[in-house]
């Protein structure tokens, strides 16, 4: 089977709570299909308030959905039992915007880093988690000199290397990265991207990219799927969403990205 | 050509930590000005700075010449009249920047009211006027709504309707559109180009995105660490960018299709008021010679351009 992640007519409402009935306040996800391949990158782009990290948050778990399905290796994740639960966790993993929020503060990165083979009980010994670590931070650029620092003494791209890092402890298969340079300083953005390029590759990751960064997503991601309103509006490979978008919103969105670097033709740009 | 703003050797330092590092330029009436950099660097300060909004906790040293006048002089009496009047400022967050608690109508009003502009019979027409400045339609309704029940992109318009009141010889835009999507982002920066073409007044944006800095056109100033990187006009930053720094940033944000690796600046921005014996992108830079470590580089000219880095000695 070539999709690792499928998603199958996923809806989801978010209610206004009333005395005696329920309204809807907001559609969040409206019939959503996707699917992201083995070992491909898929990028969600969309303004706020479409539905990203509604879809992240359901996919993760951290969510129920109203209606349909989601598929991690073929089977669904809403009916799976305890143990195939276990085996999704150990599937996926995820990175975040605010890594202030996303890194424990009292935690240093040992623990940080540690925390996944504890709770999953991979690894035991001291000697072995700590070999591990040292591995998993050399894998995102940073030095096993970075163990015993604590998240507040990391700059914020570094701190996001920690926060891969966690995520790829458990040798996850999927990685839902919802904004993962959205907060980060300009000339720091573009490390992080080649990091989580290098990982894809080096880990055979198979990664949903959630972004409003429509040039992130043009490079790391060879398909793109663009939301609207919690619908996905278009979606297909990143060159011909991107080079020759078929709905008038996806124009909308590249006509919007600031025109020195627009990833739209010449001819487009001259209009 | 009369410069309406000249700031000189502007340094704000908290306690022992020096945020702005002796930062100069010139500003003609009706210019519109970038100011792009990293969190860190100084912008949002040196902006507080200009409208002398820094708390007790902040020295300011240098001149700001407004008019000739040096506004760090001024008391607090006539800098009241300055603010709002002759200088503007809109800021990032618009939640936070608007009253909750009072209409937009009222808030609009009350710049109106505190300058003398208006008078209680008209200051309702004037606001509607200024409502429908900013493009915002079904004002007499509007009006008399709260921040809340508007978009962000809403509440950003009526923060310029706010700033522009008194018809000011300077707007100063704080990242006015770092917290909108994209497609806002383009209305709010076609509106202030209107705006500013319209009445003719002087434009300071500050940005972290130097994308939207050439957007806007105009000249763009990149800072780094607390001091001017380059200035120059926005078309020559982005086809012949002479800073290592803003080549670096360019290349980095210029995605082409089937890019291998994204070209990066090594290393992280230094944290505010950080010192270095050298110039201060030295520790990243790919181009560093041995002088770079030494001594702080002066600003040369290459071409249009003035770039503080020792390749244009």
């Amino acid at each position: 089977m070539n999709n690792i992640l499928e998603i199958k007519n996923l809806s989801k409402n978010y209610y206004k709570r009333g005395f005696f009935r329920r309204e809807v306040s907001a559609r969040a996800l409206d019939g959503v299909n996707l699917t992201l391949t083995r070992r491909g990158v898929l990028g969600l782009v969309g303004e706020s308030g479409c539905g990203k990290t509604t879809l992240a948050k359901i996919i993760l778990g951290l969510e129920p959905a109203d209606n349909g399905e989601v598929f991690i290796n073929g089977k669904n994740i809403f009916n799976a039992d305890a143990a195939d639960k276990k085996d999704i966790k150990k599937t996926l993993s995820a990175v975040f915007q605010d890594t202030y929020s996303s890194l424990d503060p009292r935690m240093t990165a040992r623990r940080i880093i540690a925390e996944p083979f504890l709770v999953h009980g991979v690894l035991k010994t001291k000697d072995e988690i700590e070999k591990e670590s040292i591995k998993l931070l050399t894998s995102v650029g940073l030095s096993k000199e970075y163990l015993d620092r604590y998240p507040h003494q990391f700059s914020g791209g570094q701190r996001q290397r920690v926060a891969v890092a966690r995520a790829l402890a458990l040798k996850p298969k999927i990685l839902i990265a919802d904004e993962p340079t959205s907060a980060l300083d300009v000339s720091v953005q573009a490390q992080v991207l080649n990091l989580l390029k290098d990982i894809q590759e080096k880990f055979e990751l198979s990664i949903l990219f959630i972004s409003h960064d429509i040039n992130a997503a043009r490079f790391l991601c060879g398909d793109i799927a663009v939301m609207q309103h919690g619908q996905i509006v278009e979606h297909g490979p990143a060159n011909s969403v991107l080079e020759n978008p078929q709905t008038q919103y996806t124009k909308t969105l590249l006509a919007a990205v600031p025109r020195i670097f627009s990833p739209l033709p010449e001819r487009e740009r001259a209009g | 050509m009369t410069q309406l703003l000249e700031i000189k050797n502007l340094s704000v330092s908290f306690y022992k930590t020096k945020v702005l590092k002796s930062l100069s330029y010139n500003l003609r009436a009706g210019e519109t000005l970038s100011i792009a950099g990293e969190s860190g660097c100084g912008k949002t300060v040196h902006a507080l700075a200009l409208m002398r909004l820094l708390g007790k906790t902040a020295r300011t040293e240098g001149e700001v010449l407004f008019k000739g006048e040096n506004i760090l002089k001024f008391n607090e009496e006539k800098m009241r009249g300055m603010r709002g009047r002759r200088i503007s400022m809109i800021f990032q967050d618009s939640m936070s920047s608007l009253n909750p608690v009072f209409t937009v109508g009222e808030q609009i009003g009350e710049t109106l009211l505190a300058h003398n502009k208006a008078d209680k019979k008209t200051w309702r027409a004037k606001t509607l006027e200024l409502l429908k400045t900013v493009e915002i339609e079904d004002g007499a309704n509007k009006i008399n709504r709260y921040p809340h029940e508007f978009s962000g992109g809403q509440r950003q318009r009526i923060m310029i309707a706010q700033a522009l009141a008194c018809e000011p010889e300077i707007l100063i835009a704080d990242e006015p559109t770092t917290a909108l999507d994209v497609t806002i982002q383009k209305q709010i920066i076609s509106l202030l180009k209107n705006l500013q073409k319209k009445r003719g007044m002087a434009l300071i944006f500050i940005t972290h995105n130097l994308a939207v800095a050439g957007e806007l056109g105009g000249r763009v100033l990149v800072l780094y660490a607390g001091q001017n990187a380059e200035e120059a006009e926005a078309k020559d930053i982005f086809n012949t960018p002479k800073h290592p720094y803003t080549q670096g940033l360019i290349a980095g944000a210029d995605v082409k299709p089937g890019l291998k690796r994204l070209p990066v600046i090594e290393g992280a921005p230094p944290a505010a008021g950080e010192i270095f014996p050298g110039c201060p992108f030295e520790p990243r830079c790919p181009k560093r010679m041995k002088i770079c470590s030494q001594k702080n580089p002066p600003v040369f000219k290459a071409g249009a351009s003035s770039v503080r880095c020792f390749l244009y000695e």
